[in-house]
């Protein structure tokens, strides 16, 4: 069962063209591993995806929370986040002067069921909100572990639990399902291992759909179910981790021309 | 028809002074991405130094005019080297402020040495008398006034096309750290950029005081002005900002003769903010995007 | 937690009344400490942090740079010495002025920043300058016989006394703050951290500017409708640029982003001018030196500014609107 169906997927900036006829299928519950190298247009499909970039052509069907379909294509980042997605960014984009467990905060806002006046006001169901908004994130934190970090500056932490917080923040939304770009970036063999565990741990978890786009093979090898190779802003192959790497054509993007 | 070639013509003169000073922002900006505030407050001490040369001194206008650039290209490094220099690598914000107070500063400090009263060139500094044109009559002063920008503008583009520290500029302001790989110093060059976007604003205050009056104030309207005649070209485009500068004075003028001189000022702001909404790139600039 | 929240209001509550009667007693003829001339200062200050906090709430929490904020403050200036003047200074009518003036500011603001929040940093900051101005030259010109063209208004009744600007700022800080503290104040500083990453967990950037820059205008139209009646006189010029960077200095000064910072820092720039009364350039002068020394502390790169901060053990930089890029 599709939770996200991309069809004739384009993208021109002027005249180059970014992203050319994508054509994604994401089923439920999945995780999905989108690869190629460095330009292929990997991080535009996500910004196309969630609503940074607005498609040239084609269409986006998303399956949301609520199990209706609906076209996301053109919609603005924070309605597709009320559709129930969410993502971390390669470069990382916390809100460093807010503290930890404020920055889960952040993303579920959109949930908030009191007014400006009830907050102000300091009237019952603002402090209902807040007191669920705690405990909500104060669990998500201490399934990532960092529920002992809750106050810190978020620009405070470490690198690794920089990412790891983002991720925590993206689930914190309520999304259904995820993007994660370059969640490995910068971490050593055994910090990558962890990532992978608490990928799975926290997907089973929230009942996800992951797609990740990561450049360490041997992480998105044994992570992934499923996998697309992107090169050139199109999608040149798709299928098993082990089908994937002996496909001829992934070779050739990666390594270049083979010399017949 | 006089009348409106008429105000053509003063609106082309108070354009040329916009352009003048407009360039200055716009160097400065499109080199370090800086709203250089106290650049109109720079023409205000301009205007001053040829004061104090033509009317105390008695120094002929001409190398009245020359000292006023040289002390305003001083001046101009002076404020760069302190004062932006270590906000280099800042927030954008964090330096506006700080432009906002050199500002200030030069404003202050000249009220406390000169006053709060104007003060006039003597009559006739920058010529007199009118010139006739057929039914046209025009003020010698206004003659000079665009002779000298256009003179000026030939200057800068020479300096800017074809000598080493324009072209420097132009590899500084287009990507600082692959000009610093290829052996530009951009100290140097953002120096020469302040030395260059204050000599022609110190041109602007002569020229300005010598038409109407001068005030440690005087410098603020007309930077603002001139500040939005950038925008208006397109910050960061110096064809941009001669053409901003001379559209702004001719809309100006048309606005105060045909439709109400009260609300000359509100018109600039509102093209500023027409431009800032509709195209922010100006009419010549180039958009860009921000990396996600 | 919720007996937290409620004792720590008590406090609140408690300190208010008691720097209220504080200051009461310090007035009384017998004690005279702050005679009639402080008094005025006094006053002044408490509007000042009206002002200031309301920008502060733009500014420094959400990040959007206005240079336009003594705009506001005579749109709330005009709008309520016109409502007092046609009606009465009863206390009633007072309150209704300043309410009055407090909405038309928020309107305006709200007109205003549908199509201008759209703009950022520094050419929003330029934008705001240009809006302030144009408020100014229209109500110089718009209607002459209302609102009295270049000269003002003048005779407008002494309604504000020491209990209105003390309740204007108290309710003031205490709904900036509590807005601060929520959901809303939340999302407010992560539109000034990071609005790409803000938008992508869900948050309506234009929403949460415009929900800023209302409430924000409407404490600058409040501070005006109490200036109106500490004055009496009032003209376009006293609302130009340079009043809205006499705001600005205040919010600079406290720290952006800094309530409790605002709130010294109003009550510190008006001792200095006290100090400084018969040197008006001086004022201004040391004003402008504090700008840009504060920002080259907080934020300048050179050896001798990381030297001082190490020294004075500042955390490299606490608002991100200082951090690096």
């Amino acid at each position: 069962m599709s939770v996200l169906k991309v069809r004739g997927l384009n993208k021109n900036f002027g005249g180059l063209k970014a992203v050319s006829d994508v054509n994604i299928t994401v089923n439920q519950g999945e995780l999905l591993g989108l690869i190629g190298p460095n330009g292929a247009g990997k991080t535009t499909i996500f910004n196309l995806l969630t609503g940074v970039y607005v498609p040239t052509t084609g269409t986006v069907r998303l399956k949301d929370v609520d199990g209706n379909k609906i076209n996301i294509n053109g919609m603005k980042p924070h309605i597709t986040a009320r559709h129930g997605i969410s993502r971390t960014f390669q470069n990382i984009r916390l809100f460093k002067n807010l503290s930890v467990v404020d920055n889960l905060k952040i993303g579920m806002h959109k949930n908030i069921r009191h007014s400006i006046f009830e907050a102000i006001l300091r009237l019952p169901r603002f402090i209902r909100d807040e007191k669920m908004f705690e405990q909500q994130a104060m669990y998500i934190l201490s399934l990532v572990g960092l529920q002992d970090k809750h106050a810190e500056f978020a620009m405070n932490l470490p690198y690794g639990e920089q990412r790891k917080l983002e991720i925590a923040r993206a689930i914190a939304t309520g999304a259904s399902v995820i993007f994660l770009d370059e969640p490995a970036a910068g971490m050593n063999p055994s910090e990558t291992e962890d990532l992978s565990k608490l990928i799975v741990k926290l997907k089973d978890e929230f009942h996800l759909t992951v797609i990740l786009i990561e450049h360490d093979m041997k992480f998105v090898m044994n992570l992934c179910e499923r996998i697309y190779v992107l090169d050139f802003g199109s999608i040149i192959a798709e299928g098993l981790p082990a089908e994937i790497q002996s496909n001829k054509r992934v070779i050739e993007a990666y390594l270049g021309e083979q010399v017949e | 028809m006089e009348q409106f070639l008429q105000q053509m013509i003063n609106g082309i003169s108070i354009g040329s002074i916009y352009a003048l000073v407009a360039l200055g922002y716009t160097m400065v900006y499109g080199i370090i991405k800086l709203i250089n505030f106290a650049h109109g407050d720079v023409m205000m001490i301009g205007a001053y130094v040829g004061y104090a040369c033509v009317a105390l001194f008695n120094i002929p206008f001409i190398p009245s005019m020359l000292i006023a650039m040289v002390v305003c290209s001083i001046l101009g490094v002076i404020i760069e080297r302190v004062a932006y220099k270590p906000l280099r690598n800042a927030q954008r914000i964090t330096v506006l402020i700080t432009a906002i107070g050199v500002s200030f500063l030069l404003e202050y400090v000249m009220m406390y040495f000169v006053g709060a009263t104007s003060k006039t060139y003597p009559q006739g500094a920058l010529g007199a008398g009118k010139l006739s044109l057929g039914a046209l009559s025009i003020n010698v002063e206004q003659v000079y006034v665009i002779t000298t920008t256009i003179i000026m503008m030939i200057v800068l583009q020479y300096i800017i096309k074809r000598t080493k520290l324009g072209k420097a500029m132009r590899a500084v302001s287009s990507d600082q750290d692959a000009a610093q790989l290829m052996g530009i110093s951009v100290d140097r060059t953002i120096s020469f950029t302040f030395i260059l976007g204050s000599s022609l604003a110190a041109v602007a205050g002569v020229m300005l005081g010598a038409m109407y009056t001068i005030s440690p104030l005087m410098g603020v309207q007309p930077g603002l002005k001139a500040f939005v005649a950038a925008v208006f070209g397109g910050i960061g485009s110096i064809p941009g900002a001669m053409l901003g500068g001379i559209l702004l004075g001719l809309i100006e003028t048309l606005v105060s003769a045909y439709l109400s001189s009260s609300y000359k000022d509100a018109v600039a702001f509102a093209i500023l903010i027409i431009v800032l909404i509709v195209r922010p790139a100006g009419i010549l600039g180039k958009n860009v995007r921000e990396k996600v | 937690m919720k007996n937290k929240s409620i004792t720590k209001s008590l406090i609140g509550l408690v300190s208010v009344a008691v720097a209220y009667v504080l200051i009461k007693i310090l007035m009384l003829p017998q004690v005279n400490v702050i005679n009639p001339f402080y008094q005025t200062i006094v006053l002044k200050m408490f509007i000042d942090i009206t002002l200031a906090l309301g920008l502060n709430l733009i500014t420094g929490i959400t990040g959007q740079f206005s240079l336009g904020h003594a705009g506001f403050m005579s749109i709330g200036a005009y709008s309520a010495a016109l409502f007092v003047m046609k009606t009465s200074d009863s206390l009633l009518n007072v309150l209704l002025a300043a309410l009055i003036g407090a909405c038309a500011a928020a309107f305006i603001g709200f007109l205003i920043g549908i199509p201008t929040l759209r703009l950022k940093g520094d050419y929003l900051a330029i934008a705001t300058l240009g809006l302030g101005e144009i408020i100014r030259i229209v109500v110089q010109n718009v209607d002459q016989n209302l609102l009295g063209g270049a000269a003002g208004l003048s005779g407008i009744p002494l309604y504000t006394n020491f209990e209105v600007v003390f309740f204007g700022a108290v309710i003031t800080f205490i709904v900036i703050r509590n807005l601060l503290k929520s959901s809303f104040g939340r999302a407010c500083i992560a539109v000034r951290e990071d609005e790409i990453a803000a938008e992508s967990m869900g948050i309506n950037l234009t929403n949460i500017k415009i929900l800023a820059f209302v409430v924000g205008t409407f404490f600058a139209g409040l501070a005006g409708a109490m200036y109106s009646g500490y004055v009496g006189v009032i003209q376009p010029k006293d609302f130009g640029f340079m009043k809205s960077i006499d705001i600005l200095m205040i919010v600079v000064l406290g720290g952006l982003g800094n309530i409790w910072g605002t709130v010294i820092a109003a009550i510190a720039l008006n001792v200095l001018s006290v100090a400084l009364q018969d040197f008006a350039e001086v004022r201004m002068i040391i004003y402008a030196a504090l700008l840009v020394l504060i920002m080259l502390f907080k934020s300048g790169e050179s050896p001798l500014f990381v030297k001082l901060r190490r020294i004075f053990s500042l955390p490299k930089l606490k608002l991100s609107m200082f951090s690096k890029k």
